[in-house]
């Protein structure tokens, strides 16, 4: 009996050392992540949480309604040299409208979405296609209003122009596709330069400035540079676009909004 | 911390600790955004267009810098936050292992001690109900049924 009782006491003894023993290398195990990995976790966790609390005052970023318009003054420099008359153009200016006409089918082998319909004096009217939700806009293409058709500019995948929640510093994936018209490369890099309020229209409007830049051409020394002004929930308020020929300017043109006619903004 | 890429559209901040394509510290990159600068606002129509042209575009590459600086500087403080709150829970619970193991081996080891020595020192003792005399003499084979029993007083 004596022998017994002091056997099971030595055996419980051990067990509960043993069981000390794995559970503490049980958490030594479960703490295999390399610091590498948990940096680029928390760089996401970061990246995400500072977006979530950017983005709930751009939601919705462009409710759009059939007939919404956006007019625009625009100014158009190209220097001596350039054109075919060799002839400087300073500050020509015209007005440039955009409006809203819904959902468009560009073309017999591309699916439906949004569509604006973009007129100026003088210019073909040219069709840019897109899709909205709530959170983001897509750029999809772009088509111009001919009697022979023209086969749209479409990108595919879709090109994410401007989502909710964008803070400065930010990049957007790069762009690379062949315009079917031409067969040049095109090369897009979006960058996000911050958040900016602009006075345009008569009001104030808080922006968001986008920078896009661009190499084209064989040899790539046809450059773009275009800075956008884009206001969630009333769309472009501003633009500035200049194309370069190995570093030299020619053309720029600047584009900001004179009148906006939102179904939306109406009703407030 | 800034890094410049050769032939790039500009200076790369450090973001979410990747930096992708052919990067590098190379300071002469830096000089060769310059030089595209004054090159492309050379071109431009007037000494007023010069010196706009320059000024919005370092500005707004000085600007994407910013931004990716205070994203950067979010994430290096909360990841030396996550590090200092990970060394401290690793010392916190290496010590309360060793606090428990020590314990836990003290309170066994008294516990088998006391258990041996219970074991050790371990008698047999009768223990008999309380039954009065009157009823333990009389009962059968009490070996004292012709005993006189009388019940006195002690003074």
């Amino acid at each position: 009996m004596k022998s017994s009782s002091s056997s099971s006491s030595l055996s419980f003894a051990s067990l509960f050392l043993v069981a000390l023993f794995l559970s503490s290398c049980k958490k030594t195990t479960e703490s295999e992540k390399t610091a590498a990995e948990e940096f680029k976790d928390l760089a996401a966790e970061v990246k995400e949480s500072t977006v979530n609390a950017a983005k709930g005052a751009d939601i919705p970023m462009l409710p759009l309604s059939v007939g919404d318009t956006w007019i625009y003054d625009v100014k158009v420099q190209i220097p001596e040299g350039v054109t075919a008359d060799r002839k400087a153009v300073e500050n020509a200016s015209f007005e440039r409208t955009r409006k809203f006409v819904g959902k468009v089918k560009p073309d017999v082998g591309h699916p439906e979405c949004d569509c604006f319909e973009v007129s100026a004096p003088g210019s073909p009217t040219e069709l840019e296609f897109i899709e909205v939700d709530d959170e983001r806009i897509l750029m999809r293409g772009s088509g111009v209003v001919s009697d022979t058709p023209v086969p749209p500019l479409w990108l595919d995948p879709a090109v994410l122009l401007v989502r909710a929640g964008l803070l400065g510093g930010e990049s957007m994936p790069p762009i690379e596709l062949t315009d079917p018209r031409s067969g040049l490369k095109v090369r897009r890099a979006i960058q996000i330069v911050g958040r900016e309020t602009l006075e345009a229209a008569g009001r104030k409007y808080n922006t968001i400035q986008i920078l896009m830049t661009g190499k084209d051409g064989p040899e790539g020394n046809f450059e773009l540079r275009r800075s956008i002004w884009f206001a969630p929930h009333y769309g472009i308020i501003k633009e500035e676009k200049t194309r370069y020929i190995n570093d030299k300017v020619v053309i720029k043109e600047s584009m900001t909004l004179k009148a906006l006619q939102m179904k939306i903004d109406a009703g407030k | 911390m800034v890094l410049y890429v050769p032939e790039g559209d500009g200076p790369q901040v450090w973001w979410g600790g990747e930096v992708s394509d052919k990067v590098s510290q190379d300071p002469r990159a830096r000089q060769t955004m310059i030089d595209r600068i004054e090159r492309r606002s050379r071109s431009e129509m007037s000494d007023a267009e010069q010196i706009g042209s320059a000024i919005r575009e370092l500005s707004d590459t000085m600007r994407v810098m910013n931004g990716q600086w205070k994203q950067s500087q979010i994430l290096r403080d909360k990841w030396n936050q996550t590090i200092f709150d990970k060394w401290t829970k690793q010392r916190l619970s290496k010590r309360t292992q060793v606090v428990i193991i020590v314990g836990g081996s003290l309170l066994l080891l008294s516990i088998i001690g006391l258990l041996w020595w219970r074991i050790k020192t371990h008698k047999t003792h009768y223990l008999f109900p309380t039954i009065s005399p009157q009823r333990r003499f009389g009962a059968t084979h009490a070996g004292g049924s012709g005993a006189v029993v009388s019940l006195a007083k002690t003074r």
